[in-house]
């Protein structure tokens, strides 16, 4: 569970101090909000809102003078979404580092981050994914589908900027 | 013949729905799948190397060893039993922590206000952490004074140490004050609250020249906090408490006070 916690939060914060203080955070809060957890509660995705929320009053904390950082869906960019089409993607893709992955999914915005990386790394169903992000299940889906295809289109981007991939007209 | 959407396509990959037979039968319906599938099954792979380190489950679990382990120690085993079944064997780690920090401490309060100090710091280190900054003392005095509705002392410059710029915080939400300094011990966060130090319930207290310091911890922040003027400065870094009193009190011994 640990590492589940750790995981996720360098996935909110992008920092590995940040992410061990979030985790630290995290189990205090969790003692706050023992008695919430009942029987037959998600263990996992329980701990996983406590996390983004404390992560959020985080944020919000930092009401300071310059700009807030946007974390409402309205906010996102309109990513464009095209699709690559090479049927060598799935094979290129074992030629990125962990790191490379990761990195990639770092520049998603946090919303589609969090939905694809409790989705796809962790494990959790639509339905916790949205108890924990506290939005409707249709946004995850969507959520979760954009993400993935703005990822998808990052690394093939970069394959094509390592000559991994060749540079051809993308059909959109 | 209609290509799968793509919320079909995550509805085959949430295992809700099966592959249609049309991903067979359509080059690009297949591609697609195929794709999302290898995305996911890559981003998988690439997380199964982070793990927190020896470290931070360290830092964990030493909440558990500076507990007072008789205290309460069939609440511990209660929480315990009451939370296991209901729970994966991998979330053991994590759940005894917090049960036993929970129970043992007795306390929520306790680390709940060291824990939000510490955040407050770990914010103000960050590399995008938005200070409001200005070599003029006065105008930083005056956006506090705009933010806070007071102002609060500002430390004495010079020394080893630069005041690197002021922000406002929220503990307890509400709004509080906090100016980071760079020293020679690292950054160091000054919190200024409203809040009496009691109310802060650190474990320690040391009377030192005429003045009480209350002492905390959380994971490698050391705390110290004094009461002056009806304001409570907390300085919060990771160094030792008995340099971060020396520092208050170097600071608020002669401090200009800033007033409208």
């Amino acid at each position: 569970m640990l590492d589940a916690l750790y995981r996720a939060a360098r996935t909110l914060t992008g920092d590995v101090d940040a992410a061990a203080e979030l985790v630290q955070t995290t189990c205090v809060k969790a003692l706050d909000r023992f008695e919430t957890f009942g029987q037959g509660t998600h263990g996992k995705a329980w701990m996983m809102k406590i996390m983004r929320n404390a992560w959020i009053d985080q944020i919000r904390r930092r009401r300071v003078a310059g700009p807030a950082i946007p974390l409402d869906e309205e906010r996102l960019e309109a990513a464009p979404v095209v699709e690559t089409g090479e049927t060598d993607f799935v094979q290129i893709l074992e030629r990125f580092s962990d790191e490379r992955v990761i990195d990639a999914l770092m520049e998603l915005k946090e919303p589609q981050r969090m939905a694809l990386f409790l989705t796809d790394v962790e494990g959790l169903s639509q339905e916790e994914v949205a108890e924990v992000l506290n939005v409707a299940v249709g946004t995850v889906k969507s959520r979760v589908s954009r993400a993935r295809a703005i990822l998808r289109d990052k690394l093939a981007n970069h394959a094509r900027e390592m000559g991994y991939l060749e540079r051809r007209s993308c059909r959109t | 013949m209609s290509h799968m959407t793509s919320e079909q396509i995550e509805m085959v990959l949430d295992g809700t729905e099966s592959p249609p037979a049309h991903v067979a039968e359509c080059g690009l319906c297949r591609t697609r799948y195929e794709q999302a599938l290898a995305v996911r099954g890559r981003l998988r792979q690439a997380f199964a190397s982070v793990d927190a380190d020896a470290a931070l489950k360290r830092s964990v679990t030493a909440c558990i060893r500076s507990a007072d382990r008789d205290r309460r120690p069939r609440a511990v085993v209660a929480a315990y039993r009451r939370i296991a079944p209901s729970l994966a064997a991998a979330a053991a780690i994590a759940l005894v922590a917090v049960s036993l920090t929970l129970y043992v401490s007795g306390s929520r309060q306790v680390q709940a206000a060291s824990a939000e100090l510490a955040q407050i710091h770990q914010a103000n280190l960050m590399p995008h952490a938005e200070l409001y900054g200005s070599s003029d003392p006065q105008r930083m005095a005056a956006f506090m004074k705009r933010e806070l509705g007071f102002v609060p002392a500002f430390p004495r410059l010079g020394a080893g140490m630069d005041l690197r710029g002021c922000c406002v915080a929220y503990f307890r939400n509400r709004p509080v004050g906090s100016y980071v300094m760079a020293t020679d011990r690292g950054v160091i966060s000054i919190i200024v609250l409203r809040d009496k130090p009691e109310t802060l319930r650190f474990a320690g207290q040391v009377r030192r020249e005429g003045r009480t310091y209350h002492t905390g911890a959380f994971a490698r922040n050391k705390m110290a906090a004094l009461e002056i003027g009806g304001l409570t400065y907390c300085a919060v870094g990771e160094t030792d408490t008995a340099w971060l009193m020396e520092l208050l009190h170097s600071l608020l011994s002669g401090y200009q006070d800033i007033q409208d």
